[in-house]
Order: C-alpha cells, then sequence, then structure tokens
C-alpha cells in the first residue's frame, strides 16, 4: 500500500565510518567530503542544488560556534542556505521534514542535508553537554541522559518485572547487528554476560547500555518525487513531531501520559502513520531505524511506535524478535549502540533505511522484503520526538 | 495544493536588560502574540523557534516549552530570524502544518560585558590572525567605505536615529565602535502564523506572505562581494517567484542586522537597485535590529512591527506591500528577504 | 538575586586534518604557501579545505593582493602595527585572513600589492608569514 502523501524522495545518501576520533578531517573537511559523496551517490553535480540545511546538535562539542559560517563555504546549495536544524541527537529526522516542506512548497528543487560530529576533540562528551542545562534546576544534581535513561529504565524493569538479563538482549542484538555494518564504529559482538558484568554509569545502565561517544558525518540529497534516479527509489512520506515538558514529573500524568511508556514518542508516531496512511504499523512497517543512545529507549521505541503488537519489547527481545532475520528488524545497522555521532544520528538513520529499501545494505540487508520502514529519535533530555516514515 | 501564509498577530519585547527572568518573558510574549491573533494555543500544531543556545547557555531543545512546545510539533532553527521565517512559510505550504506559532529569543545584554564571539572564528586560519566577528565587521566596513556605499558621518547620524527609535539607551560606546558594534540587548518576539486556502483569503485574514528568499555567503567572503546591498539583492532573486515584483513601492521596510553599518547600507543599497521610495520614517520603525541586538532572534521584532503595521491598518486604501529583511551572522551573511502583503494588495 | 556558578572546562584540542596538516608543516618546514587545488571546475582554496575527490597542492604568492583590511582604531585587538587584512594571493581562488604588517603611517589601499613575508622562525600556524606592502598606492 502506498503512502497517502510523498513529500519528497530521497536522491543521494553518504556517511562516513564512524570512529571516536576523525583527525583526518576539520569541521569543513567533513562537510566538504561527506557532500561530495552524497552527490556522487545521487549522480547529480553543485550546480543541480538549490538548497542546503545542516543538521548540527550542541556546538559545545566543537569549541567553534555557528560553525556552518566556516564549514559551508563553497558547498553545493551553500548560496542558497536555508538554515540550521538544531533538536539535539534527533536534529536529522526534522531537518529532513523541513527539506521536504521546501520541496513541496515548490521553493526549492533539490536540497542538500548535511552533518558533521567531531566528538573528542574536547575534555569529556558529559562537560560539553552539560554546559547547556539549567545551572539552577539541572546542575545541582546530576540531572544527565544517562541518568534520565536510568530512571526510565528502572522504571520499565518494575513495570514490567524485568531484571538486568532481559534488559541485556537488545545491545547484544545491536552489537551482533555491528559487526557486518561497516560504518559502524563498533564492530565487536557481546555477550549477555558482558552486558551485566559491564561497569554501571548509573544503575541500571551499564558502559555497554550506552552508546559510544562518536565522530563522523553523513549527508542526504533530497528532491521532488517526480525525479529520474537511478536508485530503487525511495519517499519521504510521513512525519511527526511531538514534545513533552523538560521535568519528569511533567510528564507523569495519570492516564494522561508516564514517563516511562513512551507515551510522547507514540504521538508522534501516530501523527506520522497518519501522514503515511498507515493503519497497523506492526503489520505495514517491514523495518525500523529508532535512535537509541540507550538500550532502554531501543525498548520504549519498538513499543511506542506500535511494532510490538501491545507486547514487551525486551520480553520478545529475547525470543529473537527485532533480529535479522525476523519478520520486523530493528537497528539492523547495530543502532546508537555501534556508534552515536550527535548531529548526524538521525540522518544516519535514514541513511541506513535508504540502503536497506535499495537494496544496498550488504552483509547486513535485512532478509525480508522492504517497503516501508520507520525511523525515530529523540532530542534532549528525552523532550522532543520526532518520527519519519520511508517507503519505496 | 499549496497553502497560502498569513501572520495574524504577534508581540514582541526588549529591553536593555530585563528585569525578569527570560522564560517569564518568553511565556509573556507567546500568550500576547496569541491574544493578538484572537487565538489560543490549542489552535496551534507547530512551534518553530530561534535562539541561541551559547548566548543563554542553555540548549533550547531542553527548554523549548517556554515557547509552548509541549504537546505540540518542534522545529528549532537557530541560524537565523529569516531561517526560522522561510520554515514556518514552507511547514504551512507543504500542509505539514496549520497553525504555527513563531518564537525567537535572546539575552543579548550579557555580551556588552564580554563579547564571546570570537568563537565563531575558526582556531586554525581566523582566530590566530585576529579575525573575530569584531573585527570581520571592522574589515566589512572598510571595504565599503573604500567602495563608495559608507559615510561615516551618516552611520552616526543612523545609529542615532534607530537608538531613538527603539527607545533605548545607547552603548557607551562612540564613533565608529558604536555604528561597527552590536547594541546588546534583551529580546524576545512571537508570531503566529496560519494556512488559508487562497490568497485572497490570506490577505483578508492578516498579513500574507507573499514570498520568502534566501543567500548566504560564509565568514570569510571574497573581497569584492562584502556588500550586504548585493546579498539582499541575491536573496530577492531567489525568491520562489523571483520574476514577480510587487506592483508598487513598499509602504514600509522592516530590516535586522548584526551591526548599524551593514543594516544602514543594506536598505539603502536595495532599496535604490530596486528603485523603490519609502519615506523614512517608514524604514525601521521600530529601530531596526542593530540598534536592540538580541542575537539570531532579533528579525522577529521587526517582523512582529511590520505585521502591527498592516493588521492595524494603518496604511492606505492601495495595495499595501512590505519588505523584511533579515542579516544574520558576524557580518550579516546570512541574508533573507519577505514581502508581505495586506489587503487589497494584488488584483 | 540567587547566583549560581558554574565553572566550565572549555579547553580543546583540534586537529587541522590532512590537508590542513600538510599546508602548515610547509609553511614551517618549506617556507611556502601552499593551496589546495579540487573540485570540478577546479579551484584553488587558500587556506585548504576537502571538498571531496582528488586534488594537487600547488604553490600561491609570493605577490597578493588587498581586499580590505580592518583600520586599528576601528578594532580593539592587536596593537603590533598590523592590522587583520583580507587578501587574495596570486594564484589562489579563494580569499584568506592574514595579518598586514604596516610601515610607516600611510595607510592601505584596497587593491594594492603585497608580498608575504615569512618569520626566520616558523611554528606551523598562521604567525609563520604575514603580508607587507610592495608599492606606494597610487
Amino acid at each position: 500500500m502506498s503512502g497517502a502523501t510523498r513529500l519528497a524522495q530521497i536522491l543521494g545518501v553518504a556517511q562516513l565510518p564512524m570512529r571516536t576520533r576523525q583527525p583526518g578531517f576539520t569541521y569543513a573537511d567533513l562537510l566538504g567530503r561527506i557532500a561530495h559523496d552524497a552527490l556522487a551517490d545521487a549522480q547529480l553535480g553543485a550546480k543541480d542544488i538549490d538548497g542546503l540545511i545542516v543538521a548540527l546538535s550542541p556546538t559545545t562539542l566543537l569549541g567553534v560556534d555557528d560553525p556552518y559560517y566556516w564549514g559551508l563555504a563553497g558547498l553545493p546549495g551553500a548560496d542558497r542556505f536555508l538554515g540550521r536544524v538544531q533538536v539535539a541527537a534527533a536534529s536529522g529526522i526534522p531537518a529532513l521534514r523541513l527539506a521536504c516542506a521546501h520541496i513541496a512548497a515548490r521553493r526549492a528543487r533539490r536540497i542538500l542535508i548535511v552533518s558533521g560530529d567531531l566528538a573528542d576533540e574536547g575534555s569529556s562528551l558529559g562537560n560539553a553537554l552539560g554546559q547547556l542545562q539549567d545551572p539552577f534546576t539541572d546542575k545541582q544534581y546530576p540531572r544527565n541522559a544517562i541518568t534520565t535513561a536510568a530512571v526510565q529504565m528502572s522504571g520499565y524493569m518494575a513495570a514490567n518485572r524485568l531484571d538486568e538479563r532481559d534488559m541485556a538482549h537488545v545491545i547484544v542484538k545491536n552489537r551482533g547487528n555491528g559487526v557486518l555494518n561497516k560504518y559502524a564504529q563498533l564492530r565487536q559482538p557481546v555477550s549477555l554476560e558482558e552486558v551485566i558484568a559491564s561497569p554501571p554509569l548509573a544503575w541500571p545502565v551499564k558502559r555497554l547500555d550506552s552508546s559510544p561517544r562518536t565522530s563522523g558525518a553523513a549527508a542526504i540529497v533530497v528532491g521532488p518525487t517526480d525525479q529520474k534516479t537511478h536508485h530503487r527509489p525511495t519517499f519521504a512520506a510521513g512525519f511527526g513531531s511531538f514534545v513533552s515538558g523538560r521535568n519528569i514529573g511533567a510528564r507523569m500524568i495519570p492516564k494522561d501520559s508516564s514517563y516511562f511508556d513512551g507515551s510522547d514518542l507514540a504521538v508522534a508516531g501516530r501523527q506520522a502513520y497518519a501522514m503515511a496512511g498507515i493503519s497497523d504499523p506492526a503489520k505495514d512497517i517491514h523495518m525500523a531505524e529508532v535512535y537509541a543512545s540507550f538500550g532502554i529507549i531501543e525498548l520504549i521505541s519498538i513499543e511506542a511506535l506500535g511494532l510490538a503488537g501491545g507486547r514487551n519489547a525486551a520480553r520478545l527481545l529475547s525470543d529473537g524478535s527485532f533480529t535479522n532475520p525476523s519478520d520486523l528488524p530493528v537497528n539492523p545497522s547495530g543502532g546508537a549502540t555501534c556508534g552515536n555521532p550527535i548531529s548526524s544520528a538521525g540522518l544516519v538513520r535514514i541513511i541506513e533505511v535508504v540502503e536497506q529499501l535499495r537494496g544496498d545494505g550488504g552483509e547486513r540487508q535485512v532478509k525480508r522484503s522492504v517497503d516501508r520502514a520507520v525511523v525515530s529519535a529523540i532530542g534532549g533530555t528525552f523532550q522532543s520526538h520526532e518520527v519519519g516514515i520511508l517507503e519505496s | 495544493m499549496t497553502k497560502f501564509v498569513t501572520i495574524t498577530g504577534g508581540a514582541a519585547r526588549t529591553s536593555r536588560q530585563f528585569d525578569d527572568t527570560l522564560e517569564f518573558v518568553v511565556h509573556d510574549v507567546v500568550v500576547n502574540a496569541l491574544k493578538a491573533a484572537s487565538t489560543s494555543l490549542d489552535a496551534v500544531d507547530m512551534v518553530v523557534t530561534v535562539a541561541s543556545d551559547t548566548m543563554d547557555g542553555v540548549m533550547v531543545a531542553t527548554r523549548s516549552e517556554i515557547a509552548g512546545t509541549c504537546g505540540r510539533g518542534f522545529l528549532n532553527v537557530p541560524s537565523s530570524s529569516g531561517h526560522a521565517l522561510a520554515a514556518a512559510v514552507a511547514l504551512i505550504e507543504s500542509g505539514q502544518a496549520e497553525t504555527v506559532l513563531l518564537v525567537g529569543w535572546g539575552e543579548g545584554s550579557k555580551l556588552r560585558e564580554h563579547d564571546y564571539r570570537e568563537i565563531l572564528a575558526n582556531p586554525f586560519y581566523e582566530r590566530p590572525v585576529g579575525g573575530d566577528p569584531a573585527a570581520m565587521a571592522g574589515l566589512q566596513a572598510q571595504r565599503l567605505k573604500a567602495d563608495g556605499h559608507l559615510i561615516e558621518g551618516d552611520m552616526e547620524q543612523y545609529l542615532r536615529e534607530m537608538t531613538k527609535r527603539a527607545g533605548h539607551q545607547a552603548d557607551s560606546k562612540s564613533g565608529p565602535l558604536a555604528w561597527l558594534s552590536p547594541q546588546w540587548c534583551d529580546g524576545a518576539a512571537a508570531l503566529v502564523l496560519r494556512a488559508e486556502e487562497s490568497e485572497s483569503d490570506s490577505k483578508k485574514g492578516g498579513v500574507y506572505v507573499s514570498d520568502v528568499g534566501v543567500a548566504f555567503r560564509s565568514y570569510v567572503p571574497a573581497g569584492d562581494d562584502m556588500d550586504p546591498a548585493l546579498w539582499i539583492q541575491d536573496a530577492f532573486e531567489h525568491r520562489r517567484d523571483e520574476k514577480l515584483r510587487p506592483q508598487h513601492d513598499p509602504v514600509l521596510v522592516e530590516a535586522s542586522a548584526t551591526t548599524p553599518f551593514c543594516e544602514a547600507r543594506a536598505v539603502k543599497g536595495f532599496l535604490a537597485k530596486q528603485k523603490w521610495i519609502v519615506e523614512e520614517a517608514c524604514i525601521n520603525s521600530s529601530g531596526g535590529g542593530a540598534a536592540a541586538y538580541f542575537g539570531p532572534a532579533t528579525g522577529l521584532h521587526g517582523l512582529v512591527v511590520a505585521s502591527k503595521f498592516f493588521l492595524e491598518g494603518k496604511r492606505s486604501a492601495d495595495p499595501a506591500f512590505g519588505v523584511f529583511v533579515d542579516l544574520a551572522g558576524p557580518i550579516g551573511q546570512a541574508a533573507t528577504v519577505a514581502i508581505l502583503e495586506a489587503r487589497g494588495a494584488r488584483a | 538575586m540567587t547566583v549560581q556558578s558554574v565553572p566550565v572546562d572549555a579547553g580543546f584540542r583540534h586537529s587541522s586534518g590532512v590537508l590542513g596538516t600538510h599546508f602548515f608543516k610547509t609553511l614551517r618546514d618549506e617556507k611556502r604557501l601552499v593551496g589546495w587545488k579540487a573540485g570540478l571546475p577546479s579551484r584553488v582554496v587558500v587556506p585548504p579545505r576537502d571538498c571531496g575527490g582528488s586534488g594537487e597542492w600547488v604553490d600561491v604568492g609570493p605577490g597578493a593582493k588587498l581586499e580590505a583590511f580592518c583600520p586599528p582604531e576601528w578594532t580593539t585587538g592587536h596593537s603590533d602595527g598590523s592590522v587583520l587584512a583580507l587578501v587574495k594571493t596570486d594564484g589562489a581562488d579563494t580569499s584568506m585572513l592574514a595579518r598586514l604588517r604596516l610601515k610607516g603611517a600611510t595607510a592601505p589601499v584596497v587593491g594594492q600589492r603585497l608580498t608575504i613575508k615569512f618569520a626566520a622562525v616558523r611554528q606551523g600556524d598562521m604567525a609563520d608569514f604575514w603580508f607587507e606592502c610592495t608599492e606606494v598606492p597610487v
């Protein structure tokens, strides 16, 4: 079943293999290289691009503010820079949404979206991100992504009577998938025992539950739905966006929403499915790439996106669901577990889906046929929820 | 089918320094913008924000609820007011949103004490030679002067007039250092944009955003490409309906740039190129951006003033056009032009 | 008023990348300014930046043209008799920022010719070179 509305087409994609360090590149070099590679994949020239968007999460990691004044110089479409999108780790999906809006409104014909991350040049990731927390409400106690995930994970475990072993399967799955992904930063499998025995960061979140510190780059070329392409055509068919409050307590409203069950992401998911004409995601979605900097986020995302048929994702995973091969592989790339360049994280999810839809997944190509997929990302300290539907 | 975009209301506050916490000021302008638009937050399905993480030291995405995002869609476009406006317009025109709340803010007053913007220069080739935004502004101004586009006395006069219109006390700097620098202040602004089915509906219901165009130059433009009037001209030619020109001279211009001289030159040069004649009092009646600058969201203040001008019917019965100009970045190199039209603007 | 002091550790170690490293090493070790020629159509970019694909290094200078400068009285920065300048070196397709050392009281003029000068002892950074005017402006 085709989507109700196809907003735009993905004409070209490119990503750099993810690494802790990318000393061979400055931020400008990363963008120049990845822009070139995406255009080459699209078989387009610089003159074919009439819009440019940059997905860029906090610049405290880079040590250069508003680095697009430096980084975009000479890039295709730079003379018509349409803006920076900053929704933290979720930036890539709203960047695609914005590109689709400009194209559907006929304000641009082909837009290049770029992103790049150099995560190792500052002293500490946590310190860099911590600079952007409210000094009165967030700094006086250790509220950050790790502790926030720990609250979610312990609540999820208690509500569903799960133990640490149950929660570790998602990491084992993803690390196994990463072995086959030439772009992944972490390409060694791990066992359940290794995940459980890894040092705690904030109980119950352990080191292996958490994504690594990653540098990388990604780019996408977006164009009109009627553009001829040498690839199997892939389209953006729906988007959803939903923000909840910053404070956990504000999101725990009895019978309305709960911080532990993904209700917020579910709203964004429903919007995207409605736009794409999807009524039964568990049946109509063939694979998913969900941004999950911690394993718990993937479990909540699977349930929130309606992919688990109302059942518990952790238990399904321990029974072999969502693996590759399965009826609905989730994160066949290995996900953020295997590499997490923050600005590029959303675009990397999109690129994985596009390559899978095209049949270009190589060793990691999902075994079932894929015509429609969902991507999702959560940004900030889990306030912003973004969902996209892509199809062939 | 492409929708049409109408601005139905707006509100703004600027101050040399807010006497209240930023969150409450932003809440206040959002409430007043909704009131001016005769609508409520329930009608809003998407919030687009423009604000600097670095200026305020708190990531916009984590505090976006101060702009009313809780329970609705969100897009943060912090690069410029013009980019954020273009995003809001595209989202509505493409059918992805029905009613957008466009909100921006910044506490620029802290930069009066310490201008941190040297961190905009890259650490390899720009910072080591002193290429911070303040020096880049001096470099741009010198080139404009050498090309005959800048008279120092005119710049002093421009800044005096804009400061008076903005209602703020000028910074203590005098001479060139005054019109070469942003006049830092605190500010917040919000506008409501709505989808209409037809162009005529759009003009009846409010201020029709008939077109938007953008242009961009890098941190270090070419020497013969330092003129912001040319950047605005480029943005004007990059509009979707690039060949379409307003039938009459605009009745107002609201322009915002990072520095007073850049703003003055951009407006003068662009109007001359277009051969448009606009009454002096109707150019930046708000005081413009540079005389009350609070970061990338500054342009929204001028957009609010322009919208109010049309919405409160302070124009003649003739077709009425307005021009919104935004020049963001160290030397105004992220350029946006938007054409605003009100009732009876086109046959 | 309650005041919250927040110490910020803002130290960075930036890598100049493959191209930047070559640029600075050539400056330091060979006393040459080079540009990166790449792209379609090809352009010589100084300082270098990766635009994907292959390229080659080409010498630029020693002559250059002054495109703009920041008058010393218009900034509160350097006070060593040099000014920030926008310079197009001969052979380059892009302009770059550099220091222009002024000799005497004559103000520089846009368009005038410049010559690159190198420090006797170079560290491999932008302080290794500067420009000076080569002729009296007409």
